[in-house]
């Protein structure tokens, strides 16, 4: 994106004027350097300016560092609504309602594991559904459905996926309130029910990840998020709400648009979106629905990890406390939520759209679990499979952008450009000569994954750090990966 | 083949150009480039089984969002990747009705290269036009 036309705020953040497009409410904000708007496709300031048009936004409609083009809402925009006045939006949320990312903490050490990696590796492709058509873990029955979309992760513990503790290291605690199962269509139960535990495909993945010495920023940090032995393996699991959510946002998106106009007056310039107010009749309906994907996407999370640790507990022969499998968190990056924010010095709440964005709370936030307090909310950031990924913390200065944060790496090609660039077989034996093995189901799909597809990490999260968005505490290189 | 992958309109997600000679031809040419995101080597896929896929709108662009996103529903829960045989369109007021007998078979990992899951298709740019030519229609699949 040409940077011409922005108001530089500072090194780190760049302003769309609130003149730039008739009916902007606010002013586009884009925390990034001007290296990587220049990477960012010229669709992410339109994309920006047109969450700007969304009435009840406050303050400003923000693009993140590793933003780029999606559909509505740029990837790595984040909007905060007044929920009296404003609208909910799906296209702000996405179609894989709570994608996230969660990170496990193992006490194995790349030395203990390198030797036997290949067999971890297949083992683990052998038990953890993975690509395009498969089933997941779980299979329910319509009406126990109902109880994952409610229950959430605290659903898979109660029937025996982890533990009563994994659940204090999710956000949310594993499930949020609002869901109700009767604003979920049978079309999404239906895509729904046999897909727990099942990674997807696409850039989902399951990551063994190596902490190096030369990779922890913040030892101290670093101890408390349970990152405390030289050369530590880590798991990184990124998955969502997988047919569930894309149904949920599917149906609604479609009432949405039948509605905006004629029941509310509405009007968009992308039918992406479509939204209705929040305080109405379809905006709560939308809300309770997408909160049931959230559970589901909890709950699909926390089985995955749990299939992870039986893997691991089998292969080593020990059990999850000898091999110390406990987790850190997980973080939801496709969500709407209400929470209270400062604005102008007094509390409000507010609904805080984030797509491709990562909830960050800084130390002390009421939302965090008693062993985060401190500390500040861990965030996990996953980078390509070829290069790395970040474990950080929120900081109080992220308050400026809703306590959000950046989610990934970003791409800056496409997935048919990287396709057409690199070829999945060579892409494979190359990382194996670097020391990452990967199982896929699809070559090709590894090749639309490949590192050069997307923005070099190291750079996102320095703009990270230095826009006061995050802190950083530990960097992780791959050594095994699964994608689907 | 009478459709391409577009650049410049989504960095995440996959946009389609289609072409066809008529409206039948142009959903059924969509329906095999949803097959192909989804399927590397689509002609690998075998007519075993067959599905009716009826469906309706209020407009062209939002009858292929219907009936792509049937597709997508069918793949999801009975894993069984279609291709569409024969697609007939009727209007009844201000309502586009489609029908179409599609055919396909289950993923089969040994023979299907599979490639992505198409989550949905987006609203983002999707339109259904007539051209001096024929058709012409664009989407944007979120994968």
């Amino acid at each position: 994106m040409d940077t011409k036309g922005l108001r530089r705020i500072h090194d780190y953040c760049y302003e769309i004027p609130v003149t730039y497009k008739k009916g902007m409410r606010v002013p586009g904000r884009i925390y990034a350097t001007r290296s990587l708007i220049e990477q960012m496709d010229e669709e992410v300031r339109e994309q920006t300016a047109n969450v700007c048009l969304l009435p009840g936004i406050i303050k400003y409609g923000i693009c993140m560092p590793d933003g780029h083009s999606g559909y509505g809402f740029p990837i790595g925009g984040v909007a905060a609504v007044d929920p009296e006045t404003g609208v909910i939006s799906p296209g702000g949320i996405g179609f894989d309602i709570n994608c996230g990312v969660r990170l496990m903490a193992t006490n194995l050490t790349f030395d203990e594991i390198q030797p036997r990696l290949k067999d971890l590796m297949q083992a683990l492709f052998h038990r953890i559904p993975s690509g395009v058509g498969e089933d997941g873990i779980v299979k329910l029955t319509p009406s126990r459905i109902d109880d994952a979309m409610v229950g959430g992760a605290a659903w898979a513990v109660k029937q025996g996926y982890g533990t009563p503790e994994d659940l204090e290291c999710i956000e949310e605690g594993g499930c949020m309130p609002d869901a109700d199962p009767a604003a979920v269509s049978a079309k999404a139960r239906e895509r729904g029910r046999g897909q727990i535990g099942s990674l997807g495909s696409g850039n989902h993945y399951l990551e063994l990840q190596v902490a190096r010495p030369g990779d922890i920023f913040d030892p101290d940090l670093a101890r408390r998020l349970i990152i405390h032995r030289e050369n530590q393996i880590v798991v990184m699991i990124h998955s969502g709400s997988r047919g569930l959510g894309h149904q949920i946002a599917t149906d609604y998106l479609k009432q949405f648009l039948s509605v905006m106009g004629s029941r509310y007056g509405l009007s968009m310039p992308d039918r992406e979106l479509a939204c209705a107010p929040f305080d109405s009749e379809d905006g709560r309906r939308y809300f309770r629905a997408m909160n049931c994907a959230v559970n589901y996407a909890f709950c699909n999370r926390q089985v995955l990890m749990h299939g992870v640790r039986s893997v691991l507990c089998d292969f080593f022969k020990k059990n999850e406390d000898e091999l110390g499998l406990r987790l850190i968190y997980d973080v939801c990056h496709n969500t709407a939520k209400l929470e209270p924010h400062l604005v102008d010095g007094r509390e409000r709440l507010l609904l805080v759209h984030r797509k491709g964005a990562t909830r960050a709370y800084g130390p002390g936030a009421p939302g965090l679990p008693q062993r985060y307090r401190e500390t500040g909310q861990p965030v996990i950031i996953g980078g390509s499979m070829e290069t790395g990924s970040y474990l950080l913390v929120g900081t109080a200065q992220a308050s400026e952008a809703f306590y959000s944060t950046c989610h990934g790496s970003g791409r800056v090609l496409s997935r048919h450009q990287a396709k057409k660039s690199f070829n999945g077989r060579e892409l494979q034996r190359r990382l194996e000569d670097r020391g990452i093995y990967i199982m896929t189901s699809s070559l090709p799909g590894l090749a639309e994954e490949a590192g050069a597809a997307y923005k070099n990490i190291d750079e996102v999260i320095e703009a990270t750090k230095r826009a006061g968005l995050s802190k950083p505490v530990a960097r992780f290189t791959p050594i095994g990966t699964i994608k689907g | 083949m009478s459709y391409e992958i577009i650049e410049g309109v989504t960095r995440a997600d996959i946009a389609v150009r289609i072409h066809a000679p008529d409206l039948q031809g142009l959903f059924r040419e969509a329906g095999r480039a949803l097959a192909s995101i989804e399927i590397d080597n689509c002609e690998s896929i075998m007519p075993v089984t067959s599905r009716t896929i009826r469906c309706e709108a209020a407009a062209l662009d939002l009858l292929l969002y219907e009936f792509l996103q049937e597709l997508i529903f069918i793949k999801d829960v009975e894993k069984i990747i279609l291709l569409p045989a024969s697609v007939d369109i009727t209007e009844d007021g201000d309502r586009s009705i489609l029908s179409a007998q599609a055919q396909g078979e289950r993923i089969d990992r040994a023979r299907h290269l599979t490639r992505t899951d198409v989550k949905a298709v987006t609203l983002h740019g999707l339109s259904v036009e007539q051209t001096g030519d024929g058709w012409v229609a664009t989407v944007v699949l979120d994968v």
